[in-house]
């Protein structure tokens, strides 16, 4: 084989490689991606797990004469607010609104308990509220896996040469975490393509 | 005190910490040391001055070897001079060491002793136990099918702390075992012409591993594996939404919704947190709802001391102190956690 062929040969095993190394990273990217879609689907699914449970809670407290006017907006509003949340897309804006909307709703319920022991003794009423803690605890931990995940997914898209991979092929813009403080948030909410 | 009076006294405190019951009986035996009032350390001075001669003599030797000054001398008489010199050398070496470590020994036999009591933990026998017989639960899970050549568990306690959620019992182990391993290894020779020649001979090595780990009738979830160092052997394999806990473990179930139903986010954030607190850690739980949580960290059930015998006052005031475990602490409050999720 003469000199010109090793070369040649050489030369196009390395530009191999490296293609395969760097379609390795697009699939790696994709793989981010999707676990970052996962976890945000885990975050929405947990949410209407919650809203379930809610208008039960809704159910029980609306016995009593003193019931809060504004508590039969607050669910409606809160269920209009999770039907806006899309599995396509993460709207970490929504999202927040959903929380907002939810923590607004137990506080609601909350002040209706204070003002009727008997209804806190409820054996009903404590399973459900019981039922509703979990839930919200299970929502703020799928939140901080999903920030872990935007996280990973934001390091990997901006580390050399996966930047450049990203540029090349897969075009993926970082992705917004979710914070519980509203006004620091810019508004960005990127869209899955 | 001579050598001879401070081995019977440490032999003394030895058996007294052995037999003691509590922590005051503990620190009777320590104050045995004590009230002897001299320093407790072996006397070695004719030991060193021994070693001395021997590296002064074997020296000697050998630079008569090397120049041959002492012609009309066997040389056979100089090499087995030096060699006597050699092995007394080693002899006194050892028999230092050994001195110091009789006096180490003992200390941490009883700093254990003092752990184990502070954190109510009882030091288990094995026989008669899960660990060993026709209980073992050795085929009872993946994590103990390793080493090719042995495996046996080497240590085991029973956890009676109030902190634990219910009255369950939890226990801890240490499991031994060792890979057999044959190698090629080339050996060189030069025979009566001078010629060298290199010839593959089988070497045998054996690696001696330890894990740790603990037991717990968790009971709340059944037929589940999260493994940092092992592929599970179930029938499904798991794949959670987490990169940084799919990246960490390996999960293994009878079914896909099994394994969703345990991996609720908490659960997936609360082993993320046993993982930043001990390493490689693998959790199973069998058919019968027993977990094991098993890992690499050999200080669980080991305080953190300073002093030993050879300062008895501070080593005393030392043992005095409550002993903490704080690993064994947050890892108990993780289970207690798991179990508060799960239920």
């Amino acid at each position: 084989m003469s000199t010109l062929a090793i070369t040649f040969s050489t030369l196009g095993f390395i530009l191999l490689a490296i293609f395969l190394y760097f379609i390795a990273i697009r699939n790696g990217i994709i793989n981010y991606k999707n676990k970052v879609k996962r976890s945000w689907s885990d975050v929405l699914v947990y949410e209407q797990q919650k809203n379930k449970t809610i208008p039960k809670l809704e159910e029980i407290t609306k016995q009593f004469s003193n019931y809060e006017k504004d508590f039969q907006s607050k669910i409606v509003e809160l269920r209009n607010s999770r039907q806006e949340l899309s599995e396509d897309k993460i709207d970490i804006n929504k999202l927040k609104e959903v929380n907002q909307r939810s923590e607004e709703l137990l506080k609601a319920i909350n002040i209706t308990v204070e003002n009727y022991p008997e209804l806190k003794a409820g054996s009903a009423f404590s399973k459900l509220m019981s039922e509703v803690i979990e839930q919200q605890d299970n929502i703020s931990s799928a939140i901080r896996l999903f920030n872990n995940n935007v996280e990973i997914f934001n390091t990997n898209i901006q580390i050399f040469p996966n930047n450049i991979a990203n540029n090349i092929f897969n075009k993926e813009d970082q992705l917004s975490m979710f914070k519980t403080d509203v006004g620091s948030e810019s508004g960005f909410t990127p869209d899955f393509k | 005190m001579s050598n001879k009076q401070l081995k019977l006294l440490l032999n003394n405190i030895n058996s007294e910490a052995e037999k003691s019951k509590n922590n005051k009986e503990l620190l009777q035996s320590v104050a045995l040391a004590i009230d002897y009032g001299k320093p407790i350390k072996f006397n070695l001075n004719a030991a060193i001055s021994i070693m001395f001669s021997n590296v002064i003599l074997g020296s000697i030797g050998t630079y008569l070897l090397l120049t041959e000054l002492l012609k009309e001398v066997n040389e056979w008489f100089i090499i087995s001079f030096v060699a006597a010199n050699v092995v007394s050398l080693f002899y006194f070496t050892y028999f230092c060491f050994s001195k110091n470590d009789l006096i180490n020994n003992i200390s941490e036999y009883i700093v254990k002793k003092d752990t184990l009591q502070d954190n109510d933990i009882l030091e288990i026998d094995l026989n008669n136990s899960i660990f060993k017989g026709s209980k073992n639960i050795q085929n009872e899970f993946q994590e103990f099918n390793r080493g090719n050549y042995s495996r046996h568990f080497s240590n085991a306690f029973l956890v009676k702390k109030e902190s634990t959620l219910t009255n369950k019992s939890l226990f801890l182990y240490q499991f031994h075992y060792v890979d057999k391993q044959t190698i090629q290894v080339p050996v060189t020779s030069t025979n009566a012409q001078g010629q060298t020649t290199t010839t593959m001979t089988t070497q045998t090595i054996y690696h001696h591993y330890n894990r740790y780990g603990i037991i717990y009738d968790l009971l709340l979830a059944k037929n589940i594996k999260v493994l940092s160092d092992k592929t599970p052997n179930n029938s499904v394999e798991y794949n959670s939404s987490s990169i940084e806990f799919s990246e960490q473990f390996n999960v293994g179930a009878n079914s896909e919704l099994e394994a969703a139903k345990f991996l609720k986010p908490p659960i997936i954030e609360l082993i993320l947190k046993i993982n930043n607190l001990i390493s490689s850690p693998n959790i199973e739980i069998n058919r019968n709802g027993l977990m094991c949580l098993s890992f690499n960290d050999s200080d669980l059930w080991k305080a953190k001391t300073t002093k030993t015998l050879s300062e008895p006052q501070l080593f005393y005031d030392e043992l005095s102190q409550h002993a903490e475990l704080n690993k064994l602490e947050s890892l108990l409050s993780c289970i207690t956690q798991l179990e508060t999720k799960l239920s």
